[in-house]
């Protein structure tokens, strides 16, 4: 924000290119509207800032440049667009951050209902199932005619299962105990 | 005015425009020279607003003659037609300057710019203004540039980018800048 010393300061500095005589060394006016306009590269702008600082003459030339409107008319697009806004002030940041915590709490929710798994609750056998090899196997017995020794082979398949079928055997080693909410609301033996 | 080749009327076999396409070649160089005639009036210096008309005939004449010596192959957007008034109207400013500092006597001329009315006033002013120009010579190079642009009437935004740098940075530049600024001034005992 200016103030009104700035504005002083300006008028100063204004007033002194009215007296002043251009130099030898004075960048012509096409050069200096590029660079006003940022067409030119920038050691090239940057000497052209220090100049006017020593020289007046041309510190008009580069405000009357300004007042031609040589940057907006060049570079239209300059007009940082509504999801750069979005990006200065950190919002689409936020909003990122929201939409992770609400997946990640989605898929949390997901796996917390999940958990007491059907199969195990109908059956401890048939959570085995769940595998290609196993159903293969249940199958084979069951063409057999088998009942018992399928029945058989189902128990040892869950008890050579690792890890994903502890709650079958925990099911069938303490049968009376209930585990979860909705196998009590289900009543199930 | 935005002058395209299908503005411009057909040439002939020979080269030169027929005499029916000279009526609407006179409609888009009026078009252009009141376009052209705002822009330069919009920046000309007072004390040189008594030619604004004939700076205006002369910018839309070299828009023209260019147009004319493509044959309309080139496009001239706005952003050519006021960088051409720019280029016209800073040539005949340096010329008058010049001019001027040759016929003048030496001095004389900062009379007319003051803004004070007195002699006591014009020279707290003159001594201002030089003191501005020896403190801005005395600043860092990257504050001195910044306060420069910031002075001319850039934005931050615009600041940084033209230095080459980021908002935050040439913020900073500014603000440190112009803190040093006033220092050097306060010490010279002139206030702003």
């Amino acid at each position: 924000v200016r103030s009104r010393n700035d504005d002083a300061l300006s008028a100063a500095l204004w007033a002194a290119s009215e007296t002043s005589r251009p130099r030898d060394d004075c960048p012509d006016a096409e050069r200096t509207w590029r660079a006003v306009a940022e067409e030119l590269p920038l050691d090239e702008r940057l000497a052209i800032v220090d100049h006017t600082v020593v020289c007046p003459a041309c510190a008009e030339v580069w405000r009357l440049a300004m007042e031609l409107g040589a940057r907006a008319r060049t570079k239209v697009a300059e007009r940082p667009s509504n999801i750069s806004r979005l990006r200065a002030s950190g919002a689409l940041e936020l909003a990122s951050a929201a939409v992770v915590v609400f997946a990640i709490g989605v898929l949390f929710a997901v796996q917390w209902f999940r958990t007491p798994a059907d199969p195990v609750v109908r059956d401890p056998g048939l959570a085995v199932l769940q595998s290609d090899q196993h159903r293969q196997r249940a199958e084979a017995l069951l063409a057999s005619g088998d009942t018992a020794g399928a029945l058989a082979a189902y128990r040892a398949a869950v008890e050579e299962t690792p890890g994903r079928c502890d709650a079958a055997r925990r099911h069938r080693r303490h049968p009376g105990r209930r585990r979860g909410p909705r196998r009590r609301r289900a009543r199930l033996p | 005015v935005h002058l395209t080749r299908h503005d411009l009327p057909p040439a002939s076999v020979d080269g030169a425009h027929p005499t029916a396409s000279a009526t609407a070649l006179e409609t888009i160089a009026e078009r252009l020279r009141s376009d052209v005639a705002r822009a330069i009036r919009k920046i000309c210096p007072r004390w040189l607003s008594d030619h604004a008309d004939d700076l205006a005939q002369i910018a839309t004449a070299r828009v023209l003659e260019r147009a004319i010596a493509t044959d309309g192959q080139t496009e001239f957007s706005q952003g050519y037609v006021y960088r051409t008034v720019h280029s016209v109207l800073v040539d005949e400013i340096r010329k008058r300057r010049r001019l001027r500092e040759i016929a003048m006597e030496p001095g004389q001329e900062h009379v007319a710019t003051s803004p004070q009315g007195n002699p006591e006033g014009y020279a707290r002013w003159v001594e201002f203004r030089d003191a501005i120009r020896r403190c801005l010579a005395k600043l860092l190079e990257s504050r001195r540039r910044a306060v420069m642009l910031h002075l001319q009437g850039h934005s931050v935004v615009e600041t940084g980018s033209l230095l080459g740098c980021d908002r935050r940075k040439a913020e900073n530049l500014t603000y440190r800048g112009l803190a040093d600024l006033r220092s050097c001034l306060s010490s010279q005992g002139i206030e702003p």
